[in-house]
């Protein structure tokens, strides 16, 4: 357990309240041993993924703006597992900061709902990536050594949405960052840098240009091979989706697989957390040591 | 104290298709990347070929990847882009290279020629037309395509995708009310890949007018919408997507799946049982937000 427990409001979302469930289950066994508390709110809605905003782009800030008014009410920062979820509420919350009308229109659709957004300025959407590395230190004493991931080649894999819009986005840093890599060096682990770590798996066009998708996807097994890879991390259930699920369609029987994990997951590993407790039963490309 | 840095650019002879690289110590102060291209130009090696020509980042000819990111060389400063004393450059991305930082720009101009960037309009102007802000994206465009080079859909989808710059001249025409090209225009785009865009805003954030690119992509999907352009896989995807999110407040993963594929489905089953196998099912019936019916509100009625 660690010394300090900080409360947060916990938003899920909805991918991992559904295919990934073991991200869920893995950050819930993670979070005490990390001095995370999380508090959940089951009014939380979908923060809309951009998706909402093609079709009503008020519709997806009001969502938002519901989120940020429900923690808000806790008095809690929102902490995200999923990297869309985490770029998509702070989009909402820059429009909100910087466009009255959009302020005014998001205003006049919550009317009535009993949820008012009183300060703007107050509402924080972190992402775990983030709350971990402010806390890296504690990792490096609670890190076990040697743990089921050492002298492993582990591939941080950011995407997209963590980092960029830059000017939107808290972890900003875009190609320079370490985040991650500084995260899995706490963990007493060797992180490989690789030209495809901030780039795109192709998840948001896996259903509508499944060519274009799958050429994404595959680019990024590529690069993870030139590194020597041999697991990958990532911090979006998204790119879990696709990076895990969709391996075989991109890679041929006789090249090589590779585990994808979650950021939970990788640190319950490092802190001695049961496998099963992790939920690594749940991957298609089996995780084996 | 004056700073010395490294620079290290990659060169290409013409006809050549490999490439190597040659390194150069300059004094960083106060100069920008073109500074010193042209200070190695001038008296290190005279066939060190490069772009350039206002050195105000107005006409759009100097882009480069300085340390892997698209960018203006006559904008940008050694001193803030160096990395541990260097600093590397290369021709832009998603083009075939011409000789050193030179490169084959043809493809970017035939991409952008495809939505017919000028106003569609048979009749005159009578009246003063007031054009909305939306056309300040496109008019700021200065067409560098350090968007083209950073787009990963752009690099994988070589044919029947105009990119980044093309979207927003788009943008800027679909928006001014002098243009008469309404549905027609944006069917056009339908077929210049506007719904292949997977979101991943390196366009916008290597825009060195600091243009909104994704959210001119949004906008145009969205009008594109809203013109009844949506019986296709991308507007299906955002269709069944939404209605999800607006019935119980959260997405529905098995309707947005089915919806966006229909039939197509069937050829999605092999991954899906394998992930079936490993309890990932999306069922029908998906997950609720508690009193998620306030949500339906938040959507803009269809007389709105």
């Amino acid at each position: 357990m660690h010394r300090h427990q900080k409360q947060y409001a916990y938003f899920p979302g909805c991918n991992t309240e559904s295919i990934s469930s073991e991200l869920d289950q893995s950050m819930r066994a993670i979070a005490p041993l990390v001095g995370i508390e999380l508090v959940d709110i089951p009014e939380f809605a979908c923060c809309g993924a951009g998706m909402v905003r093609e079709q009503d782009a008020y519709a997806e800030i009001a969502l938002c703006a519901r989120d940020f008014a429900l923690a808000e009410r806790q008095g809690l920062p929102i902490l995200t597992v999923c990297s869309t979820c985490q770029g998509t509420m702070n989009h909402a919350l820059h429009i909100l900061k910087t466009d009255p009308d959009a302020l005014a229109a998001v205003n006049l659709r919550m009317e009535g709902s009993g949820l008012v957004l009183r300060d703007i300025s107050a509402v924080q959407v972190i992402h775990l990536l983030d709350v971990l590395h402010e806390d890296k230190d504690s990792l490096k004493e609670l890190a076990l050594s040697p743990n089921p991931l050492t002298g492993l080649r582990i591939a941080p894999f950011y995407g997209c949405r963590l980092l960029r819009p830059s000017s939107e986005s808290p972890s900003s840093g875009l190609d320079q960052t370490r985040k991650f890599e500084e995260i899995i060096e706490s963990l007493g682990l060797l992180p490989v840098n690789y030209p495809g770590r901030t780039k795109c798996c192709g998840f948001d066009i896996a259903f509508v240009d499944q060519k274009a998708a799958r050429a994404l996807l595959r680019e990024r097994f590529i690069e993870a091979e030139g590194a020597k890879a041999d697991i990958l991390v990532t911090s979006c259930p998204l790119c879990h989706n696709v990076l895990d699920g969709m391996q075989s369609q991109v890679r041929s029987f006789e090249e090589k697989k590779f585990p994808v994990l979650h950021l939970p997951q990788l640190i319950g590993l490092a802190l001695g957390v049961d496998e099963r407790k992790l939920g690594l039963n749940r991957h298609v490309t089996g995780w084996k040591r | 104290m004056s700073t010395t840095i490294t620079l290290v650019i990659r060169r290409q002879k013409p006809g050549d298709s490999g490439s190597f690289f040659m390194e150069h110590q300059v004094e960083a102060d106060g100069k920008t990347v073109l500074d010193a291209l042209k200070e190695m130009r001038d008296t290190v090696d005279p066939s060190l070929a490069f772009r350039a020509q206002c050195k105000s980042g107005i006409c759009g000819s100097c882009a480069l990847r300085v340390n892997g990111s698209a960018r203006l060389a006559c904008s940008t400063f050694l001193s803030a882009v160096q990395i541990e004393g260097r600093v590397v450059l290369e021709p832009l991305l998603n083009f075939a290279v011409e000789e050193d930082l030179v490169v084959q720009d043809r493809p970017f101009w035939k991409a952008i020629e495809a939505i017919k960037p000028w106003l569609w309009s048979d009749k005159g102007y009578e009246h003063e037309a007031v054009v909305p802000p939306q056309v300040k994206n496109g008019t700021d465009c200065i067409l560098c395509a350090a968007c083209y080079s950073e787009c990963e859909v752009q690099a994988v989808k070589p044919s029947g995708y105009t990119g980044p710059a093309g979207f927003v001249q788009a943008h800027r025409f679909v928006a001014d009310k002098r243009d008469h090209g309404g549905k027609e225009r944006l069917k056009l785009l339908e077929t210049e890949g506007l719904w292949s865009c997977a979101h991943s805003y390196n366009c916008s954030e290597v825009c060195p007018k600091d243009i909104d690119i994704g959210g001119a992509i949004a906008d145009l999907r969205s009008q594109a919408l809203a013109a009844g352009l949506g019986r296709n896989a991308g507007g299906r995807h955002v269709a069944w997507f939404t209605r999800g999110v607006r019935r119980n407040g959260k997405m529905n993963e098995f309707w947005t799946l089915a919806g966006t594929r229909g039939w197509r489905i069937i050829f999605d089953l092999p991954t899906g049982l394998a992930m079936a196998i490993r309890g990932k099912i999306p069922w029908p019936w998906g997950k609720k937000a508690k009193s998620s019916r306030e949500v339906r509100r938040y959507f803009r009625s269809k007389n709105q």
